[in-house]
């Protein structure tokens, strides 16, 4: 395989990867964040902060973690996940999760209290009230999805430990930079960087101009 | 035209009570306020009678009708709370407007023509494209008001109206809440710590302290007893104590009092009254020069600038005449003047500008 | 509330066709075809040899994916130990014994050998070019301690060539421990390359693999040169063992005896001979199989003799016959 063709595979495999463990981690703490920001309940500060503890996990610690879960030899093993993509996406899910839920939650509490009042003091019922809170909250959300995705596809120690950087496999853009580099292959090295730091800026980006279509296509 | 009651309310926040055994009734097309310092209740009670806060205990009564807590909601699609700190949606300022409209089902048609009405109202019809969030304060505050007053409510509740509002934006929502009771009859409830506009606006106030009503009864009546009390902030300025006796003049036909403020000052009024008074002097009517000018105005006093305080496009000029006067000027007039502390100037203002309490 | 039932719509839709292309991309090769785990050590990894194997098998046998696992000797052993892998392609004849004998290996094949080097900075302060290794690490110790300034540069990191390290101080009468506290000694606690620039940056004398110092050199990345001969103190012997599946039922061990027999084929053989020639004017592994066979050149054979084959009952086995398994034609 050519090098242009091996670089392209593995921009899109990080992508894909990425964009996957965004997406359940979006699916999965999308729906606890919201719960979190809009259900006063005991122990909720305790939760919150649970999480925002979680969010500065070291990667490598949660890699260690995880590859212990789903070793052979550890309570996961059954699953003959070590090392597949699968298990990259699920590793850099929970990677992201925390992040999800409380970027999320705290948009809500911030936007809640007073346009749930404002929406209610203008006739809307309970649900049209946490409709509107859930609509302030786009920019929130959205926030969230772009932290996820950035830690997701910037991260390696999760990458390294339950994917191992196999060529074809799950070798993606941070696991090719820190081999390149020891390989002393720098300049590929570099140019790997630049890839995931472009990649980074665009789709953050692209994510600006999709909330503002959003935004606008929800107040229709 | 709503009446609105609250019997018996009190609110428990936590261990606090912010509310203990109220009783409040906001007469059919009244304009109505709630006076008292900040932090008395006065918002709890705007809450709970539009709707948005469940007492602990008591009742509330629509247009004579008991309601329990699931009737909340037809309060609140019949009366509408105008928050203190102004909440707006991100979008557009027309489509802020249209929402409540927009929950009622109104047809669209019905929402361009009502929406355009309540904008032009508030003077913001140009911005109607405008992203609400990018308002200036007072632009925000108005854009409430349109919000609250397009669904035509029967009661409109205001939290502070004009707290820290310039005095554009004030001079719009006093004249559109006017109007609004005027014309439509809406039953109009403000809370407010200025008494000024409480005096300003409405006729009847209730004087909330600390979570219960302390009084209830004609506004002129209130600030006539108990003025020096009411004063609940700095914004309001030069209240005085003294005592009024007749001058045997009269001033365009009205009856002239002086008031003698202390031994050194006296000032000249309009009132029938004789003995203690308290009177106000508001900050605005006063003029400030260098030198005595020409004018028909009764009152003029000599004195010294004591202080020079800065306010947005406005300048306060504290002037010691036997007392501390305090007279506001636009920047630019400040800066024409070329005064500096401890200057002596001449302060003037009509004896038609002092208010009698 | 149409709009939410639309929103939601958009989102499942958009989920599930990035799911659909993420699984078209990448999942499917791995339920069509078997994956052959292998931990390997980094100083066979981080030369590209086994790139050019996994390509080569690939196109021979199209039914496995060789997925190589990157890693020091230490790392590649506990994870053939937790099933996670199921062969290791090692360069450590002390643990790979110990593995063995802990019974989770079998049928340990030695592919390739070269050699290991002392290389420091051209103007070779200590003076050791030329010397025998042990003498070599002798100069360099005495030349630190006298002035008493950091010389030696340890990879310290429970790796092959680590191993290696710790083994030659001893064979020269030091304790590795003991001798890591002095000031003319550091740790990098890293991988070859890193430990590589290190030296060179520094102007330190460090033991290397040949295969990374060549490839580093040959780019120019680094300045050291190599200070002393080949030999057998220096040698450094590949071996494969594929992991026990009495000892760990889930290994793939069909594909692994494949991919093994095919390792010691003569295609494979030359393959490893041939690997950086071009790129680096040299090769950087031998092939050994030929060698064990066939007991010649009579010099290799004895020193791989010597130092990476294993007692058993007096007599010295590349793999014992007690752990070797099967009939593969894998063992004369």
């Amino acid at each position: 395989m050519s090098l242009e063709s091996e670089i392209v595979e593995i921009t899109l495999r990080a992508l894909s990867i990425s964009g996957l463990a965004a997406l359940v981690a979006a699916g999965i703490g999308l729906p606890i964040g919201v719960v979190l920001g809009m259900y006063k309940f005991r122990g909720r500060d305790a939760v919150t902060g649970v999480f925002r503890a979680l969010m500065s996990m070291p990667t490598v610690a949660l890699g260690l973690l995880l590859y212990l879960a789903f070793s052979r030899a550890g309570p996961l093993g059954f699953l003959e996940l070590l090392y597949t993509p699968l298990a990259l996406i699920i590793g850099q899910a929970i990677l992201v999760i925390p992040i999800m839920i409380s970027i999320t939650s705290e948009t809500i509490v911030s936007v809640d209290p007073s346009i749930r009042e404002l929406s209610r003091t203008l006739g809307a019922d309970e649900r049209a009230a946490a409709a509107s809170v859930l609509r302030e909250s786009l920019g929130g959300v959205v926030l969230a999805l772009s932290a996820s995705f950035s830690r997701a596809i910037s991260e390696l120690g999760v990458a390294l430990m339950l994917g191992g950087n196999i060529q074809g496999l799950t070798r993606i853009l941070t696991t090719s930079i820190a081999l390149e580099t020891t390989r002393g292959e720098i300049a590929l090295g570099l140019g790997l960087t630049v890839i995931l730091l472009v990649l980074m800026v665009v789709f953050n980006l692209m994510l600006n101009q999709a909330e503002k279509r959003v935004r606008w296509w929800l107040w229709e | 035209m709503g009446v609105i009651e609250l019997r018996d309310v009190t609110v428990d926040f936590d261990s606090t009570k912010a509310l203990d055994r109220i009783n409040i009734r906001a007469e059919p097309g009244e304009m109505l306020s709630l006076i008292g310092p900040n932090g008395a209740g006065k918002t709890t009670a705007l809450r709970v009678m539009a709707g948005l806060l469940e007492p602990t205990k008591g009742e509330i009564f629509y247009n004579n009708e008991r309601l329990s807590g699931a009737d909340l909601i037809k309060l609140r699609k019949r009366s509408t709370l105008v928050f203190q700190k102004p909440a707006v949606f991100s979008t557009s300022v027309f489509k802020n407007v249209a929402y409540g409209l927009r929950v009622r089902d109104v047809s669209e048609s019905e929402i361009e023509k009502r929406v355009k009405d309540a904008l032009k109202q508030v003077e913001l019809y140009t911005l109607k494209e405008r992203f609400a969030r990018n308002l200036s304060g007072g632009e925000q505050r108005r854009l409430c008001l349109a919000m609250g007053i397009v669904t035509e409510p029967e009661i409109l509740y205001l939290d502070e109206p004009t707290a820290y509002l310039d005095s554009e934006s004030t001079q719009i929502v006093e004249a559109v809440l006017k109007e609004l009771n005027k014309e439509k009859r809406t039953t109009i409830v403000i809370s407010t710590h200025n008494i000024m506009q409480a005096e300003n606006l409405t006729r009847r106030a209730i004087l909330i302290q600390n979570g219960t009503v302390q009084r209830t009864g004609l506004t002129s009546e209130i600030l006539r007893d108990q003025l020096e009390t009411l004063v609940f902030d700095d914004t309001t300025r030069n209240i005085f104590s003294g005592s009024a006796e007749f001058t045997n003049g009269l001033h365009s036909g009205m009856r002239l009092a002086s008031i003698k403020l202390n031994d050194d000052v006296s000032i000249d009024a309009i009132t029938d009254r004789d003995g203690k008074v308290t009177v106000r002097i508001p900050p605005e009517d006063i003029v400030v020069s260098l030198g005595s000018v020409l004018s028909s105005a009764r009152n003029t006093l000599k004195g010294r600038v004591s202080d020079i305080s800065l306010e947005d496009a406005m300048a306060l000029l504290t002037v010691d005449v036997g007392v501390n006067l305090v007279a506001q000027i636009t920047r630019s007039s400040l800066e024409n003047l070329r005064v500096a502390l401890d200057d002596e100037v001449d302060v003037t203002f009509k004896a038609s500008s002092v208010r009698v309490y | 509330m149409r709009k939410e039932t639309k929103l939601i719509a958009i989102i499942v839709i958009v989920g599930i066709s990035v799911a659909s292309i993420g699984y078209l991309l990448y999942f499917n090769q791995t339920v069509e075809r078997e994956t052959l785990v292998i931990s390997t050590t980094t100083s066979l990894y981080d030369t590209g040899m086994l790139d050019s194997i996994k390509e080569t098998y690939e196109s021979v046998n199209d039914q496995v994916i060789l997925a190589f696992i990157s890693a020091g000797t230490g790392i590649a052993l506990e994870n053939a130990r937790r099933g996670d892998a199921d062969m290791i392609l090692v360069h450590s004849p002390l643990q790979e014994l110990a593995f063995m004998q802990e019974s989770y290996g079998v049928n340990r094949k030695i592919f390739a050998y070269n050699f290991f080097t002392i290389v420091g900075p051209s103007t070779d302060p200590a003076g050791v070019l030329d010397l025998v290794p042990l003498d070599a690490l002798n100069a360099i110790l005495s030349y630190g301690r006298i002035n008493n300034e950091t010389i030696w540069v340890s990879r310290d990191d429970a790796s092959g060539t680590n191993t290696k390290e710790k083994g030659l101080w001893t064979t020269a009468g030091y304790n590795y421990t003991e001798l890591s506290d002095e000031d003319w000694f550091i740790s990098s606690g890293t991988g070859m390359g890193t430990t590589l620039n290190l030296a060179d940056e520094r102007s330190l004398y460090t033991l290397s693999d040949i295969g990374t110092y060549l490839k580093y050199k040959s780019e120019g990345l680094i300045q050291l040169d190599q200070m002393v001969e080949e030999g057998e103190t220096l040698l450094n012997v590949y071996s494969a063992i594929i992991v026990n599946k009495t000892t760990v039922p889930t290994v793939k061990y069909t594909a692994a005896v494949e991919f093994l027999q095919w390792l010691v084929r003569e295609s494979a053989q030359q393959l490893i001979g041939e690997f950086g020639k071009d790129a680096y004017g040299a090769a950087l592994f031998h092939p050994a199989v030929s060698i064990i066979e066939t007991e010649l050149p009579v010099l290799i054979y004895q020193w791989i003799h010597n130092s990476a084959f294993f007692d058993s009952g007096g007599t010295l086995y590349e793999c014992p016959p007690a752990w070797q398994d099967g009939d593969y034609d894998l063992f004369t």
